[in-house]
């Protein structure tokens, strides 16, 4: 729930989290249903054919043109949002990572392996043998134990403190092994140390160089920063002493940054840059249409998440809600304003690990008459007026917006659309100052787990009352608080489509669409993966050209 | 004269302190917490506390205000919020682009914008005068973050002879990066060159002393080409730098179309962080330019214009 | 614009009454058939400007649609007539509200110089220096979203250029051969102003207005483009023209049809304008 970088006339950023279905082969996303765009179009991952099935070759320089900019490579910091993020996981590793080839579950990084206590409160982490940062000294058990405390330390890790919930300490076994003790079992731990707060950096020299160090920080990371120029680009320089054999391939990779959605795409088509992210939803048929150019589709837990404010009466009317629910053509809304990329959720969250398909947990049909009829049994049967802010210089916003006015005023519902700054909505959304709201221009979870958001939505306190939505259900709560502390994955695969089941039914916000990122290159690029929270896994990245 | 002067610049000071103060005011106005922004929702209260108390966002509003006050007339400016960087710094490393934008944008309005005008006050009403008056009033009225892109598409995609966009150092560089987004800003500009240059030359054309010129016998060519534009460039220039306010408003959605790191893509970032310190920063700056462009304009007609002395004393 | 006011200055009298030059019909004519056309709206418009048929977005100009469909299926066409009517009221508005507080400030700080021309003009100075998108976003603050904020921002620095010119103009004026004259003959002073300053200054006022009408049609243009402008779903050209660019790709007449009426008013205008400032000057060339 990163917020974003954010600009004026566009949209940017991108946050992190989700999954990729298609894995490097080009398989294709499943989960969308008929959509305007052939599926076999919409793979990840670069495709197999052609140059690209070859053996990998080494070198060249690949510019990627972006939507958010790098403001802060500090991954304690990054104010930049997504822009920072990721940048700072081509600089860094984590102790384990998001599957580079997509998928929900975890894979080795800097440790090699690791052991979990039966408590579920001792982990036992073994440093992979002969790792180095990108400056040639080798990763140390007392480094990683000066990182991840220094992750659980909420006076240091600002903006994601509660991802290091039940971290208690970590102790030097040997150099090359490292011992983490849980205040209490936490199911979700190595997904909350696989992102970027939990990054690996050397003690020494953060120690010895302060706060200059972020100005070209060291990791262990497939790049390292060669020139930032703040505003504009940034470039990475493959890092010589990286530990997966023979990657990266790429020597350079430069990152510019261009928010204005037209300035990207140009950049894609004039051949400036050979990859771009965030293609505008209304250009994904031009990039079909253009032999030159791939585009690439990837299912991350990102969505279109409609908070509703219970402070309202009418939003905290349970029957209100599901009208709401029952009145929207989500398929129409997939086709007209995302081209079809979209999918249909069975859940008010994301789509996230655990999630029980559609078979099981039923999304809401389209249903005009099942609506009214639910409408006339709430306290608001003759309908009433409401406010829905959204953040301005987003293309769908505008038109969900129109969208969401015509589809409850066949309920009642007289919408009033106000668009402000991306500043001003998150300030409303966070003071309460709002009826409804599309809080984040791009709302995604930080990991792939539901723990995060589960526990944000339903806890009445941490100061962010529940989630910014006012609303509680104490038997819903008691589920999650115990679906959070279990460590048995089959235990909580059961869980989870319980609470799914029943949050969708009461509806406390609404969530309208399931959205991948939706990249482009060029002809000639390989490889271009992207991992479950929406990294880039550049390593693996390679470009036909070079020689 | 030189009290004159004196008296002026004692001005100049103050409006630039009270701009100063109305920045500060204005920017505290606008709703949106920086700490906020730059923490996102999964801060936790006591985080968000703490951020505030480093920064000293939670001092009495009358001693930030001092701070502040105290930073900008000291050149000292403080420290960005967000970037958590000097501002002096961030200002050094983007004001160049801008600068240069807006010399290389007046560059162009002014070789397109003074033929244009010579062309059209030789024939007043003529067909010339009335094809150049429609189309450079047709730039005119264009919106810029419309015209950009439009050459961009033309000259960058379409024929290829310059990046659509970004910005890359030297004098290579700087002719390849530069030369659409100023020449967008040039042709938003010449409307004004030339509307003010040909009534300038209508005006120095019918005078005495080019009457003189043409009976000494000198060619209509000479008189325009030597005698009149020397007298009425003077004129245009000074619209132009009052123009100044206009050309850093415009440069503001050049830099953002043609991702050209300067004050303006600073001031977008800055205003969608709530980098409080840093949008008062610019602003003063952006004001302070004007203020400054503006007395060196009053003192050039002083020099030039005695009427305006003997009005003014 | 100092230099506009001291090439513009002579005065208007009777003698050169309103120069109705071609420039100034062709104008007039461009001028009054948009404005025709954005009044009769109600009349004209094939569709509710408003009305959104998503299954017909992005179609491209036909004879159903003369400009086209936008993103969300409505009409460009009906939302450019409507959205004309808008822009044309919001400009008069911030052009001529302004106008003539600016002149009288500027006139009085002309005539009466000290600390009378001290205080209006350095407000003046501070208006024109303050960073026109820091203001607007402020009151916006203040007054909420929409096109409340334009309409007061726009005023509230646009006065401050009016002012300045009207000054220099004073100070001009004054020192001339005639307005000495009226003191000889003992006429007061507020006879003197009235009758030969003041038409001289609003003339020079007005053919500027001309311009400036143009510019603030691209500051509301602009300030939409940053979604500080009108608030959806209404209709606005710059609005329009700023929501279109992001199709300028795959759906150009979204933004440039409608960004072509703009400007033709803005031509339209600028002929205008000319025209006043012209037919003095040829009346002189004429002598």
């Amino acid at each position: 729930m990163r917020k974003l970088g954010y600009s004026v006339s566009a949209l940017f950023a991108v946050i992190a989290a989700g999954f990729a279905l298609a894995a490097c082969g080009g398989g294709s996303s499943s989960s969308t249903g008929d959509t305007a765009i052939p599926k076999e179009a919409l793979g990840n991952a670069a495709t197999t054919i052609g140059e690209c099935s070859a053996d990998p070759k080494s070198g060249g320089t690949l510019v990627y043109s972006r939507r958010a900019q790098a403001q802060d490579l500090n991954p304690l910091v990054v104010s930049g949002g997504n822009g920072d993020i990721f940048v700072v996981n081509q600089i860094f590793d984590q102790l384990v990572t998001s599957n580079p080839d997509g998928g929900f579950e975890l894979t080795p990084a800097i440790a090699e392996s690791w052991d979990i206590s039966d408590d579920g409160k001792t982990y036992t982490f073994h440093i992979r043998k002969g790792i180095k940062f990108s400056n040639g000294q080798p990763v140390t058990a007392e480094d990683v134990k000066f990182s991840l405390d220094r992750f659980a330390d909420p006076k240091l890790n600002l903006i994601l403190a509660v991802a290091a919930v039940g971290y208690e300490k970590s102790v030097v076994v040997d150099p090359q092994t490292v011992r983490v003790e849980l205040s209490e079992p936490v199911a979700a731990f190595l997904y909350n140390i696989s992102i970027y707060p939990a990054s690996i950096v050397p003690k020494d020299l953060v120690l010895e160089q302060g706060d200059a160090f972020w100005d070209a920080p060291v990791g262990t990371g497939p790049f390292m920063v060669k020139k930032f120029t703040r505003g504009s680009s940034l470039t990475f320089a493959k890092n010589p002493h990286y530990w997966e054999e023979g990657k990266p391939y790429l020597d350079t990779v430069k990152f510019n940054f261009a928010e204005e959605d037209n300035s990207r795409m140009l950049d894609l088509k004039s051949g400036k840059a050979q990859m771009v992210d965030g293609v505008p939803y209304s250009q994904i048929p031009s990039v079909l249409d253009d032999d030159q150019l791939q585009l690439q589709v990837v299912e991350v837990p990102q969505f279109l998440g409609l908070w509703l404010n219970h402070q309202r009466p009418q939003m905290a009317d349970e029957k209100v809600r599901q009208a709401m629910q029952y009145a929207l053509n989500r398929d129409e809304i997939d086709t007209a304003i995302y081209r079809g990329v979209g999918s249909t959720p069975n859940s008010v969250l994301p789509r996230l690990k655990f999630d029980a398909p559609a078979g099981e947990v039923e999304p809401y049909p389209y249903d005009v008459e099942k609506a009214q009829t639910t409408i006339a049994e709430s306290k608001y049967p003759d309908g009433f007026d409401i406010t829905l802010k959204y953040p301005a210089g987003f293309e769908d916003y505008k038109q969900l917006g129109l969208y969401l006015q015509q589809a409850w005023e066949q309920i009642g519902i007289t919408v009033k659309l106000q668009e402000l700054d991306q500043a001003a909505v998150a300030d409303a959304f966070y003071a309460g100052d709002y009826d409804m709201t599309f809080p984040y221009a791009q709302f995604t979870s930080d990991v792939t787990v539901p723990d995060e958001y589960a526990n944000l939505l339903n806890d009445p306190g941490s100061g962010t009352d529940g989630f910014f939505s006012w609303w509680h259900d104490e038997p819903i709560w008691k589920k999650v608080k115990e679906f959070t502390t279990t460590i048995d994955e089959d235990t909580r695969a059961e869980q989870w489509p319980v609470i799914q089941q029943e949050m969708l039914d009461t509806s406390p916000v609404i969530n309208v669409l399931n959205l991948p990122f939706v990249n482009a290159h060029r002809e000639g690029v390989c490889g271009s993966k992207v991992d479950a929270l929406g990294s880039d896994q550049l390593q693996d990245t390679w470009l036909t050209s070079a020689e | 004269m030189s009290t004159y002067i004196l008296k002026r610049l004692a001005i100049s000071v103050v409006v630039l302190f009270a701009l100063a103060a109305a920045s500060f005011l204005l920017i505290h106005l606008v709703p949106g917490d920086p700490v906020r922004q730059m923490l996102g929702s999964g801060a936790t209260p006591e985080n968000i506390a703490s951020v505030r108390s480093d920064l000293g966002l939670d001092r009495p509003m009358i001693d930030q205000f001092g701070t502040f006050m105290g930073n900008t007339f000291t050149g000292q400016f403080g420290d960005s919020i967000t970037l958590r960087t000097p501002i002096g710094d961030l200002i050094s490393e983007r004001i160049g682009p801008s600068v240069l934008l807006i010399l290389y944008g007046v560059f162009f309005a002014l070789i397109i914008g003074v033929p244009l005008a010579v062309a059209a006050a030789l024939r007043p009403q003529g067909f010339a005068d009335n094809v150049i008056r429609i189309a450079t009033t047709f730039t005119f009225a264009m919106p810029t973050f419309w015209l950009g892109l439009v050459l961009a598409l033309i000259f960058g995609l379409q024929l290829g002879i310059f990046p659509v966009s970004g910005y890359e150092t030297g004098v290579g560089g700087f002719f390849r990066t530069l030369t659409l987004p100023a020449l967008t800003l040039g042709l938003s500009l010449v409307a004004m060159v030339v509307r003010t240059l040909r009534t300038q030359l209508l005006v120095v054309l019918g005078s005495e002393h080019i009457e003189a010129a043409r009976a000494r016998g000198l060619t209509e060519r000479r008189v325009v080409g030597v005698h009149a534009i020397r007298n009425s460039i003077m004129t245009t220039i000074t619209v132009i730098s009052v123009q100044i306010g206009f050309l850093i408003g415009g440069t503001v959605v050049l830099e953002y179309v043609f991702q050209i790191p300067g004050m303006g893509t600073l001031l977008i970032d800055a205003v969608t962080n709530r980098d409080f310190p840093l949008v008062a920063t610019i602003t003063v700056l952006a004001g302070a330019t004007v203020i400054v462009v503006s007395l060196i304009t009053d003192l050039i007609q002083l020099a030039l214009d005695p009427r305006v002395r003997l009005a003014d004393s | 614009m100092t230099a506009l006011a001291l090439v513009m200055r002579r005065p208007f009298t009777a003698r050169s009454s309103l120069h109705l030059n071609l420039t100034v019909k062709i104008g007039a004519v461009i001028v009054g058939l948009i404005v025709l056309a954005a009044f009769l709206a109600p009349i004209i418009a094939p569709y509710p400007p408003n009305e959104a048929k998503f299954l017909d977005q992005l179609q491209a100009p036909s004879f159903q649609h003369l400009m086209g469909t936008d993103s969300a299926g409505r009409d460009v066409f009906s939302r450019t007539l409507y959205g004309a009517r808008v822009d044309i009221l919001v400009m008069l508005f911030v052009t001529f509200v302004p106008l003539p507080i600016g002149v009288l400030a500027g006139a009085m700080a002309g005539y009466f110089g000290g600390w009378v021309d001290l205080v209006i003009s350095r407000l003046a100075d501070l208006m024109i220096a303050f960073p026109f998108l820091v203001l607007v976003m402020a009151i916006i603050a203040i007054v909420g979203p929409g096109l409340k904020g334009v309409m007061i921002g726009i005023p509230l620095a646009g006065w401050a250029l009016y002012a300045r010119m009207a000054r220099a103009e004073m100070l001009v004026v004054k020192e001339q051969n005639y307005m000495v004259a009226t003191k000889t003959l003992g006429y007061s002073r507020k006879r003197a102003i009235f009758r030969h300053a003041a038409p001289s200054i609003l003339r020079t006022s007005l053919v500027y207005s001309t311009l400036d009408m143009i510019v603030n049609l691209l500051l509301i243009a602009g300030l939409s483009y940053l979604g500080l402008g009108m608030q959806p779903p209404g209709s606005e050209l710059g609005t329009i023209i700023a929501n279109g660019q992001v199709h300028l790709l795959d759906a150009w007449w979204i933004s440039t049809l409608p960004g072509l009426v703009l400007v033709a008013l803005g031509v339209g205008l600028g002929l205008i304008g000319d025209g006043l400032s012209d037919g003095d000057l040829l009346g002189k060339e004429a002598r």
